[in-house]
């Protein structure tokens, strides 16, 4: 594969930010795509509304979920995903700074493919996100495209 | 003077017979034959035990028959026979006086009076004239009146004799009383070891029954099969029950909310043992789901193997600690996010733009980097701090020598850069604790050690002191010091006494031991001399280990 394709649900700037600076210093060959909450994500994912457009909303081979979300939570969201015949093999990786063992369980009973821990040192968030695209980039086979 | 028997049994007869007679007329036609009758009788059995031929007197429906009379004279002392008759004619009195009121029994006692006088004149004992007549001191009621006199007679004498009943049974008690007194106070309370004659062991039953009654935690025993046979107040209280006696015969798991993990529990206890500090979520009879810490044994209990449990509220303290709990844990996630930011656009400004600022700028970016960071650690710190005692470690069988190995290994580097020498004691006893609490007193307070050294090399030594209930561990070192004043305020969060570029570190390492400390049942304290060192101390109580 030569660019992974990464959607980011993250509802704060700052954050979509570090993120995307953070791919960007990997030097990585990525293409990373913003939704900023539960709606946004499903509807990026079936192609509505903003999204009908496919050049607008390409199938990601990776969605990196924050679990602090408005409305929807992050959890809820990640049900959605992973019960929806359509999407269910899409790999998600929860990328927050919640460490309480109650949503890590919840997480990975819910169906997430990881679970990572945001690190408030941004070099140490950079390695992260290099071992993490790495990984997807160049290690795992990704399911194929529908 | 010797007395004709025959004759003065039959004078002694003769009188009684009238006196007798006499008492019938007066209180028949106002009573009824059948309360005058029960009167008599109430009478007869008060006395038959001092004067047992009493009971041998036959009342009929027209009073006293002669002839019995005449029969428990014969074979028996005078002077007992003339008394029982006098006290039998006293008590009937004293009664009517009670039962049927003045009016009345002073008739009765006029007509007796006059009786007496007649039969023997010269007696002395009588206030009336033998002459004169018996003086009418109530018309006879009109005849519609009786019955209900009648009915009202019978009603006071049925009261009279349940009054009676209870006297009885009052001065039995106050008698049991009263040797329990006299067995019980003139025994020290000091010698429980000997309590193996009667008077010690009535003594220390009452002992225990107080301490049972009193006790601020419920107490509770259940046979094997979990019925109830004995509850303290506090246990109904905590099941909300008004009165123990409520909760005996009752089935104990129809008040847990996970009975099955009940079954295992008690099977774990074998005789002799005791296992404590088991929190168990428990249904209150109005339906209250509540936290209650119970410690059990088994015990003999009225020749059969029960369990003795001690049950505590702890309801209000689970919720307090899980509120507390959820709010640090909260507050330090949500801080989280913005020192990311602070940190991660701190880094870019120095990254992207460090060429644009100059040598200040460049500081102040890397200032907020530092203190970013430093305010994760006291986060961590805060976090840290509320999960102590929560998420419940389970206490086992640790060897002191063994932790101490691996924390000296952790704290390795800092041993070689500080040149230290620590002294540790060749044996050392294996205590029941979560391992890795220990771990972290232990880490906690060496590198403390390791840290606050004055201008020496550090000379450590670890000591441990076997005492009746605990082990007393210390941690001694040649540092700085603290004064006496600051004793309280280096156990507070994050109170320092230094500056963090004299001395690193968040201000809470202390805190979280003196949390751990605690929160396993013992205490923690320091003595220093400053410029001379301080010796730290805490306590781990001696436990079996909960199987």
């Amino acid at each position: 594969m030569s660019r992974l394709t990464v959607l980011l649900i993250e509802d704060n700037p700052r954050d979509v930010r570090l993120t995307q600076r953070a791919f960007v210093q990997t030097g990585l060959p990525h293409e990373l795509r913003i939704v900023r909450d539960g709606d946004e994500t499903l509807a990026y994912l079936q192609r509505e509304g903003v999204y009908q457009d496919p050049s607008s909303a390409p199938r990601p081979d990776v969605i990196l979920l924050d679990l602090n979300l408005p409305r929807m939570g992050g959890h809820e969201l990640l049900r959605r995903i992973k019960q929806d015949p359509r999407f269910k093999q899409l790999p998600i990786i929860v990328l927050t700074t919640s460490g309480r063992s109650d949503d890590v369980r919840q997480a990975y009973e819910d169906g997430a493919n990881a679970y990572l821990l945001k690190p408030v040192e941004f070099n140490r968030f950079m390695d992260v996100i290099e071992q993490l695209g790495k990984f997807w980039l160049n290690t795992v086979e990704l399911p194929p495209e529908p | 003077m010797i007395q004709d028997q025959p004759s003065w049994h039959s004078r002694t007869a003769q009188l009684f017979t009238q006196l007798y007679a006499c008492v019938w007329q007066q209180l028949e036609p106002f009573l009824g034959s059948a309360t005058t009758l029960n009167l008599i009788g109430l009478s007869t059995r008060t006395l038959q035990e001092a004067y047992p031929f009493l009971s041998t007197l036959v009342w009929g429906p027209k009073g006293l028959e002669a002839e019995s009379l005449l029969a428990a004279f014969s074979g028996a002392e005078q002077a007992h026979v003339r008394a029982g008759c006098e006290r039998l004619l006293q008590d009937i009195q004293l009664l009517v006086q009670s039962c049927c009121g003045t009016l009345l029994a002073q008739q009765l006692q006029a007509a007796i009076e006059q009786v007496r006088c007649a039969y023997e004149p010269a007696s002395g004992m009588s206030v009336f004239d033998a002459q004169t007549p018996v003086p009418v001191l109530v018309a006879l009621p009109p005849e519609a009146a009786l019955p209900l006199l009648q009915s009202m007679g019978q009603q006071s004498l049925a009261l009279y004799r349940r009054l009676q009943e209870q006297q009885t049974a009052l001065d039995q008690a106050q008698v049991k009383i009263g040797t329990l007194r006299r067995t019980t106070i003139p025994t020290s309370v000091t010698t429980t070891t000997a309590a193996s004659t009667p008077d010690d062991t009535a003594r220390a039953e009452t002992f225990y029954h107080d301490l049972f009654d009193l006790s601020p935690d419920g107490v509770i025993v259940t046979n094997t099969n979990d019925d109830i046979l004995q509850a303290n107040l506090q246990c109904a209280a905590i099941l909300e029950f008004d009165t123990p006696g409520e909760l005996i015969g009752r089935n104990f798991t129809e008040f847990l909310l996970r009975p099955e993990q009940h079954g295992t529990l008690r099977d774990r206890i074998s005789p002799g043992r005791r296992v404590g500090g088991i929190l168990q979520e428990m249904r209150t009879r109005r339906g209250h789901t509540i936290v209650v810490m119970a410690s059990s044994r088994l015990i003999d209990y009225e020749g059969r193997s029960c369990l003795l449990s001690v049950l505590r509220d702890v309801t209000e303290r689970a919720r307090l600690r899980q509120e507390m709990e959820d709010f640090a844990y909260s507050a330090s996630h949500d801080l989280q996010a913005p020192l990311r930011t602070f940190e991660g656009y701190a880094r870019w400004l120095l990254e992207d733009y460090g060429e644009v600022l100059d040598v200040t700028g460049r500081q102040l970016c890397q200032e907020i980097i530092d203190d970013a960071l430093h305010m994760k650690k006291l986060l961590d710190s805060l976090l840290e701090y509320s999960r102590i005692g929560r998420q419940h470690t389970q206490a086992v069988a640790v060897e002191v020598t063994q932790v101490l190995d691996r924390v000296l290994h952790d704290l390795q580097l800092e041993i070689v850069e500080t040149n230290a020498s620590i002294e540790i004691p060749e044996a050392l006893p294996t205590v029941v604790y979560p391992e890795i609490r220990l771990t972290q007193i232990f880490t906690n307070l060496l590198s403390n050690a390791l840290k606050f050294t004055a201008a020496r090399t550090p000379e450590i030594v670890i000591g441990c002191e076997e005492q009746p209930t605990s082990y007393r561990f210390t941690v001694r070192d040649n540092g700085i010091g603290i004064a006496p004043e600051h004793y309280g305020r280096i156990f507070e969060i994050f109170k320092r006494l230094h500056t963090r570029e004299e001395y690193p570190g968040t201000g809470a390492g202390l805190t979280i031991v003196k949390k751990i400390v605690e929160s396993y049942g013992g205490q923690i304290g320091v003595e220093s001399v400053p410029g001379i060192g301080s010796t730290f101390w805490f306590t781990v109580p001696k436990m079996e280990e909960t199987p």
